[in-house]
C-alpha cells in the first residue's frame, strides 16, 4: 500500500505540470492589464512601466512561466499577488480552511442523506417514497444553485430569521462552535441540495445493480435476514461507485462553491480566484487553480485507498 | 464539464458497456425504441422537450410581441391577457422573451453538445485506436483538465471573449468533451481487439475507415446517452455563466440571462413572475432532457432492465 | 455576478476617486460642540470588495481609500466645500518668490502607537511619495515638488520646481503623514512590507484593529485624537459582494450604513421602518462617450444631432426615477466651476435632423440615415455588463436613435475588457461616468491631449487646443476666482461644441439605520464627517 501511494503521488506530478501549463496559457491569452490596479486614476503619465517591470509582466509568456515554475520547484513559492504584493501561498492558506469547512460539510451532509435515500429507494423500488425521492433527485439537479441560494436566504434568514444572512462567523475573537455552525448551515445546505439529488440517484442505481447480483441472491437464499443482506453485503458494494463519484466531481464542486461563497459572503478560495480573474492577478489565478487541483488529486488518491477497504477484491501494488 | 451545478451526466461513470452481440443497426434502433416507449418518464420528457423545441421554432408566430420591443412605462406588469407572463423591469414582454430565449438557449445547448461530442469522439477515437504513447499523453491531458476546477478556467476563457452566443458555445464546449473522450477511448480499446476489427484490418482497410465504420457504431450507445444529458448540463452552464455576467448578453434573451436579470430583491419579492417563467423553462427543460437521457440509458443497456 | 459587477461599475467610475482629500474632522481643533452623550456604539458599513492595502497611494481601490481616510491625517484638510483647513499643520505660508510653502506642525500629536509626530515623519512621508521607485499610483501629482525640508521638529518647508497653485488642495491635503519609525527599511517597506500594509498606523481619528481577509476590517476610536475622539467606538467594514445580500443585511439590521443602494433594492429599504434613505449628490457626470479622433464622432454637428435626438429627460425621470439632474458639461451644478448660464440641450428630433443634415447625413425614404460616404449609419452602443441602469440607458438610446434612422446594436462587455477597449479607442460609443471631484476639480487627466491612453485617461481622444489651454491656464492661475472663471468658460465651450454627449449627474442613495445620526455627505465622499456620526441612544450601545 505505501508503495502504491508513493507511485500515485509521483504520477500526479506531471499531471500538475500539465495543469499549470494549461492554466498559464489561458490566462496570459486574456486581454486586460494586470497593472490596472496601479493605474493612476487621474490619468497622468506615470511609473507604470516601472511597475510592469517589477511584476515581470513586460516579459514574454514563456519567460514568465519559466520564472513562475522555477520559483515553485526550487522554493515551493507560488509567487506574489500582483494586487497587493502578498505571497500567494499566504493568501490561499487564509482561504483554504473556509473552503474546506463549506465543501467538507456539504459533502458529508450529502453522503449522510443521499446514502439512506438511495438504499431505501433501491430496496423499496417503486414505492411512494421512491417516487418522491426520484422526483427530488431530478428537480435538485435542474434548479440553478444561485437561484436556490437567494430563495433560501430570503425565507430562512430574512423572513423566519432562523439563520444569519451571510458571513462565516460573528464571533471573531475566539472560536465559537455554535456561532460557526449557525453561519454554516444555510450555505452548506444550499450547496448540498444539488449534491444530495445527484448522489442519491447514483446510490439508488448502484444498489439496484448490486441487489440483483448473484452473491446477494445467494445470501438471501442462505436465509440471512433482509437487513443483514442489505447492510452487510449489498451496501458495501453499492458504496464503491459513490466514492469515486465524490472524488471525481470535486472539481465541479469548487465551481459550485463559488456561487455560494459569493452570495453568502463566505471568505473562500472561489471568491479569491474569481476576483483574481477579473483583475488579471495571474499569480493568484495560477496559485488557486493549482492548489484546487492538488486537493482534487489528493481526494482521488484518498478515494482509491478507501476503495481498497471497501472492496477486498482490489489489491494494490500489482499491475 | 466543470459546472457549478451538480449535473447528471457523470460521463466518467455512465454504466454502459458494449453489447455482446453485433446487432444490425436498424434492428438495434427498433429494439431501443420499443424499450424506450415503455418508460413513462422518458416518454413524458420527450413530449415536453418536443413542445419546447416547437415553441423555439415557432417563436416569431406564437409570441404576443417582439423580443426587442420595450416600453419602460410598461415595466413590471402582472401577467394579463396582453402579457400572459407579465413584463420585465425594462418593459419587455416576458412570454415573448422566454419564447425567443428558447431559441437561443436551445441552440446553445444543441451546438455545444455537438461540439463536445465531435471533439470528444475524435479525441477518444484517436487516443484509443492508436494506443501506446499517444494514448498515454492524450489521456494525461484529459486527466489534467478533469482535475482542474474547470469552472475557473471557463471563467478565464469567458472573460477573455466578448460574450455572444458563439463565445458561450465555445467556452462551454472547450472543456466539456473530456468525459466523452474517455468513454469513447474505453469503448474503442475494448472493441479494438475483437475479431471483426482484426478482420477489417486483415482485409487492408485504413485506420480512418476502421474507426468510422466498425468501431464507432459499436460505441454509439454511450455517446447518445452522454450527448443527451449534455444538453441539460449546458442549459445550466449557460445560466451559471449569465449569473456571473459572462453569458449571452441582454438585450438578446436567453433563459439564463432572463433569470439572472430578475435576480434582484425587489423583483423576486414584488414581481415574482419575472424570475419564475424563465426559471420554469430552465427547470422543465433540464428535467425533460434528463428523463430522456435516463430512458435512453435504460433502453440501450439491456442489463439495466432485467 | 450581476450584482457584483453592478457595484464594480460604480467603482468603475470611482476609479477617479482618489485625491479627494482625506476625511475632514468637520471642525477645527477642540471640536466645539462635543457632546459626551453621543459617545458609544459601533457602526457596520458594507463594501463590495475587500481593501487591498492600507498604506496611502499604494493602491487606488475605493475600499482602501475610504479606510485610509479614517486612519491617517495629512498636513491640511478640506471642509465640506473643499476649502483648505488646518490639520496636522496649524499654520502655513507661501513665499511665491522662492516657490516655498512653510508649514507649522501641530505639537503633541501622537501616532496610534504612541510616538510623537514630528517634522521627520513629514519629510519621510513625502520622500516615499516622491521617490521615482515608489509604487505611489499618484506619483505624477507630486511632480512639482522639488524638496521637502525639515526646519526644526515642528516646521517643514516644501519647495516647488514651478508654480502649482492647486498643490494645497490636490496634493498636500491628501498626502497622509506616515510614521517614519514603522518603516525601518524606508521605501522597501513602503512598497513591499506586507505586515505594514496590513497593520497601518497613522494619526487619524480611527485606529486599525483587525483585518480578516474578505470578511471584515475593524477600526476603533482613537481616544487620544488631537481633535477629540470620534463618537463611535468602532467602524466595522464588512465585505458583502452581492448587492441583494448587502440589502438583506441592511434590512435585518446587520449592517447600519450602505453607501450606495442599488436601484433594485431601494423599494425594500424604503418600506422598512427601521431604515432611512439619504439621497445625496456626488461630484460626477455621466456622458455618452466615443472616440473623438475618428469619424463620425469627429464631426461636431453629428455629435449635436445625436445629443438632440437622445431623450435624456425621459432617461432621468424613468430610469433614474428623478434621482439625477440633466447635465450640460463636466461640472456638477454644486461646484462654483459650473457655469449656470449653460443649459442642457433639450430633446428635439427636428433639430437633431437639422444638425445631422448639416453634418452631411440624410435620411432616405427607406427610413435609414445615410452618411457622407453613402452608407447607412450603424452604431454599437456599449456598457459594462451587469450594470442594469446602463443597460436600460443603452436600450433607450437604441430606440431614440432609431427614430433618426440609425441602427444601434446594444452590447455589453466585461469590465476589464471594456476598459481595455476603451483605452484602445475601439468602442463605437458607450455610456460611462466620471466621479470623485469637488470644488477643487481638475479635469486635465480626462480632457487634455497630453493625457491620451495608455498612460492617461483621455479615453475619448479629445485633442482640442482650446481645451488644452483652458486646462493649463486653470492649473497655473493663482487667483481662485479667476481660476473658477476659466473653468466656467471651458464649461461653455464644451457645451457649445458638445465635446461629449453630456447626459446627467446621478444622485446616490445611502441606506441608513434610522438611529444613526449626524451624517453629512460631501461631493467626494460619503464618510466626510464620520467622526461626528453618532447613535441616537448611544449609551445603550456601549
Amino acid at each position: 500500500m505505501p508503495k502504491y501511494i508513493i507511485r500515485r503521488t509521483l504520477q500526479s506530478i506531471p499531471l500538475l505540470f500539465i495543469i499549470s501549463i494549461i492554466t498559464f496559457l489561458l490566462m496570459t491569452l486574456a486581454p486586460g492589464d494586470p497593472t490596472a490596479v496601479y493605474k493612476n486614476p487621474e490619468g497622468k503619465p506615470q511609473n507604470l512601466e516601472m511597475i510592469k517591470k517589477e511584476l515581470g509582466v513586460d516579459q514574454p509568456i514563456y519567460v514568465q512561466y519559466y520564472k513562475w515554475i522555477k520559483l515553485l520547484v526550487l522554493h515551493g513559492n507560488l509567487g506574489y499577488s500582483f494586487q497587493d504584493g502578498r505571497p500567494v501561498t499566504e493568501k490561499i492558506m487564509e482561504r483554504v480552511p473556509a473552503t474546506l469547512e463549506l465543501m467538507g460539510t456539504a459533502i458529508v451532509i450529502s453522503i449522510l442523506v443521499a446514502i439512506p435515500i438511495g438504499v431505501y429507494s433501491a430496496v423499496k423500488q417503486y414505492s411512494l417514497l421512491d417516487y418522491i425521492f426520484t422526483a427530488y433527485s431530478f428537480l435538485g439537479i435542474a434548479v440553478p444553485s444561485f437561484f436556490i441560494a437567494l430563495v433560501v436566504m430570503l425565507v430562512f434568514a430574512m423572513d423566519l430569521g432562523w439563520f444569519p444572512v451571510s458571513g462565516m462567523r460573528s464571533s471573531y475573537d475566539h472560536f465559537n462552535l455554535w456561532d460557526r455552525v449557525h453561519h454554516l448551515f444555510l450555505p452548506a445546505m444550499t450547496l448540498a441540495f444539488g449534491l444530495i439529488a445527484s448522489k442519491s440517484r447514483f446510490m439508488r442505481s448502484s444498489m439496484l445493480e448490486v441487489i440483483k447480483q448473484d452473491y446477494v441472491r445467494t445470501a438471501r437464499a442462505k436465509g440471512l435476514s433482509e437487513r443483514k443482506v442489505i447492510f452487510k453485503h449489498a451496501l458495501r458494494n453499492g458504496l464503491i461507485p459513490i466514492i469515486t463519484i465524490i472524488a471525481n466531481r470535486l472539481p465541479d464542486l469548487f465551481g459550485g462553491a463559488l456561487f455560494i461563497e459569493t452570495i453568502f459572503a463566505w471568505p473562500g478560495m472561489g471568491r479569491l480566484s474569481f476576483s483574481a480573474i477579473f483583475i488579471r492577478d495571474y499569480q493568484v489565478i495560477m496559485g488557486t487553480t493549482l492548489i484546487a487541483a492538488v486537493l482534487v488529486v489528493l481526494a482521488n488518491l484518498l478515494a482509491d485507498i478507501l476503495y481498497a477497504f471497501v472492496d477486498p477484491r482490489i489489491q494494490y501494488g500489482k499491475s | 464539464m466543470g459546472l457549478p451545478n451538480p449535473v447528471v451526466n457523470q460521463s466518467k461513470n455512465v454504466n454502459i458497456r458494449p453489447q455482446e452481440t453485433e446487432l444490425r443497426y436498424e434492428s438495434k434502433l427498433a429494439v431501443t425504441w420499443k424499450r424506450f416507449k415503455k418508460n413513462k418518464l422518458a416518454v413524458t420528457g420527450l413530449i415536453v422537450f418536443t413542445l419546447i423545441v416547437l415553441i423555439a421554432i415557432l417563436a416569431p408566430w406564437i409570441s404576443p410581441s417582439k423580443p426587442d420591443v420595450y416600453d419602460i412605462l410598461d415595466s413590471n406588469l402582472k401577467p394579463s391577457a396582453k402579457h400572459p407572463f407579465g413584463t420585465d423591469s425594462m418593459g419587455g414582454d416576458i412570454m415573448t422573451r422566454v419564447f425567443y430565449g428558447s431559441r437561443v438557449s436551445l441552440t446553445v445547448a444543441m451546438l455545444t453538445m455537438l461540439c463536445s461530442v465531435t471533439i470528444g469522439v475524435i479525441y477518444g477515437s484517436i487516443s484509443g485506436f492508436f494506443g501506446g504513447i499517444i494514448d498515454n499523453i492524450m489521456m494525461r491531458i484529459v486527466d489534467a483538465i478533469q482535475s482542474i476546477p474547470t469552472f475557473f478556467l471557463l471563467l478565464i476563457v469567458a472573460s477573455l471573449m466578448v460574450p455572444t452566443m458563439w463565445s458561450t458555445i465555445f467556452v462551454i464546449s472547450i472543456f466539456g468533451w473530456t468525459g466523452l473522450a474517455r468513454i469513447v477511448r474505453g469503448e474503442i480499446l475494448s472493441i479494438k481487439r475483437r475479431d471483426f476489427i482484426e478482420a477489417a484490418r486483415a482485409t487492408g482497410e485504413k485506420n480512418k475507415s476502421i474507426i468510422f465504420f466498425h468501431v464507432l457504431p459499436n460505441a454509439i450507445a454511450p455517446i447518445v446517452v452522454i450527448a443527451t444529458l449534455d444538453i441539460a448540463s449546458v442549459i445550466l452552464s449557460e445560466a451559471a455563466l449569465s449569473f456571473l455576467g459572462l453569458g449571452i448578453q441582454p438585450p438578446t434573451p436567453s433563459w439564463g440571462n432572463m433569470l439572472t436579470s430578475a435576480q434582484d430583491l425587489t423583483t423576486v419579492l414584488d414581481y415574482p413572475w419575472a424570475p419564475i417563467f424563465p426559471g420554469m423553462f430552465i427547470i422543465v427543460t433540464v428535467m425533460a432532457v434528463n428523463f430522456i437521457g435516463d430512458g435512453l440509458r435504460d433502453a440501450l443497456d439491456p442489463r439495466m432492465k432485467q | 455576478m450581476k450584482n457584483f459587477k453592478k457595484k464594480l461599475a460604480v467603482t468603475s467610475l470611482a476609479t477617479v476617486i482618489g485625491f479627494g482629500g482625506l476625511l475632514t474632522t468637520g471642525a477645527s481643533a477642540a471640536r466645539p460642540g462635543f457632546d459626551p452623550h453621543k459617545v458609544g456604539g459601533k457602526v457596520i458599513i458594507s463594501t463590495f470588495a475587500d481593501a487591498v492595502r492600507l498604506i496611502p497611494f499604494t493602491t487606488n481601490d475605493s475600499a482602501s481609500n475610504r479606510l485610509e481616510g479614517m486612519i491617517y491625517d495629512a498636513l491640511l484638510n478640506q471642509d465640506i466645500n473643499g476649502n483648505v483647513i488646518p490639520s496636522l499643520a496649524t499654520k502655513w505660508s507661501y513665499d511665491s518668490k522662492h516657490l516655498t510653502y512653510t508649514f507649522d506642525l501641530r505639537k503633541g500629536v501622537k501616532f496610534h502607537d504612541g510616538k510623537l509626530m514630528t517634522a521627520d515623519d513629514v519629510v519621510f512621508s513625502y520622500s516615499m511619495y516622491t521617490n521615482p521607485k515608489s509604487i505611489n499610483t499618484y506619483i505624477t501629482d507630486f511632480e512639482s515638488i522639488k524638496t521637502v525640508k525639515k526646519v526644526n521638529d515642528y516646521r517643514v518647508q516644501i519647495v516647488l520646481k514651478h508654480k502649482d497653485p492647486l498643490i494645497l488642495v490636490n496634493v498636500i491635503s491628501g498626502a497622509a503623514i506616515l510614521p517614519k519609525h514603522q518603516f525601518p527599511k524606508g521605501l522597501d517597506d513602503y512598497n513591499n512590507n506586507n505586515y505594514i500594509h496590513r497593520h497601518p498606523i497613522g494619526t487619524g481619528a480611527y485606529k486599525f484593529k483587525d483585518w480578516k481577509a474578505d470578511e471584515r476590517i475593524v477600526l476603533e476610536a482613537n481616544k487620544n485624537y488631537w481633535d477629540g475622539r470620534p463618537y463611535l467606538d468602532q467602524v466595522i467594514t464588512e465585505v458583502l459582494p452581492d448587492s441583494n445580500v448587502e440589502a438583506i443585511n441592511l434590512l435585518k439590521g446587520d449592517v447600519d450604513f450602505v453607501e450606495s443602494l442599488n436601484a433594485s433594492t431601494l423599494p425594500q429599504v424604503a418600506k422598512n421602518k427601521n431604515l432611512k434613505i439619504l439621497n445625496y449628490d456626488q461630484g460626477r457626470f455621466d456622458y455618452v462617450g466615443f472616440n473623438e479622433s475618428k469619424a463620425p464622432w469627429n464631426n461636431e454637428n453629428f455629435r449635436k444631432g445625436l445629443a438632440y435626438g437622445l431623450d435624456r429627460q425621459s432617461i432621468v425621470s424613468k430610469i433614474y426615477l428623478g434621482k439625477a439632474t440633466l447635465s450640460s458639461g463636466p461640472m456638477h451644478p454644486k461646484i462654483p466651476q459650473n457655469n449656470p448660464s449653460v443649459k442642457p440641450l433639450p430633446y428635439d428630433v427636428k433639430k437633431a435632423m437639422e444638425y445631422l443634415n448639416k453634418a452631411g447625413y440624410t435620411k432616405k425614404s427607406d427610413g435609414k440615415l445615410y452618411g457622407p460616404n453613402g452608407k447607412p449609419v450603424e452604431l454599437e452602443f456599449s456598457y459594462n455588463n451587469g450594470n442594469k441602469t446602463r443597460e436600460k440607458y443603452a436600450l433607450v438610446a437604441q430606440q431614440d436613435w432609431a427614430k433618426l434612422g440609425i441602427k444601434v446594436t446594444v452590447r455589453s462587455y466585461e469590465w476589464s475588457v471594456f476598459l481595455d477597449k476603451l483605452a484602445k479607442g475601439q468602442l463605437d460609443c458607450f455610456i460611462l461616468g466620471w466621479s470623485g471631484y469637488n470644488a477643487n476639480v481638475e479635469h486635465s487627466g480626462f480632457f487634455s491631449s497630453t493625457a491620451l491612453p495608455p498612460d492617461g485617461n483621455n479615453n475619448n481622444f479629445i485633442q482640442d487646443k482650446n481645451i488644452d489651454k483652458f486646462l493649463s491656464d486653470y492649473k497655473n492661475e493663482e487667483d481662485r476666482n479667476k481660476r473658477i472663471k476659466i473653468y466656467q468658460a471651458m464649461h461653455k465651450y464644451m457645451a457649445d461644441h458638445e465635446i461629449l454627449i453630456w447626459s446627467h449627474h446621478p444622485k446616490l442613495s445611502a441606506g441608513i439605520n434610522k438611529d444613526l445620526k449626524g451624517i453629512k455627505i460631501s461631493l467626494s465622499t460619503a464618510y466626510f464627517n464620520i467622526n461626528d456620526w453618532y447613535w441616537a441612544k448611544a449609551s445603550e450601545r456601549k
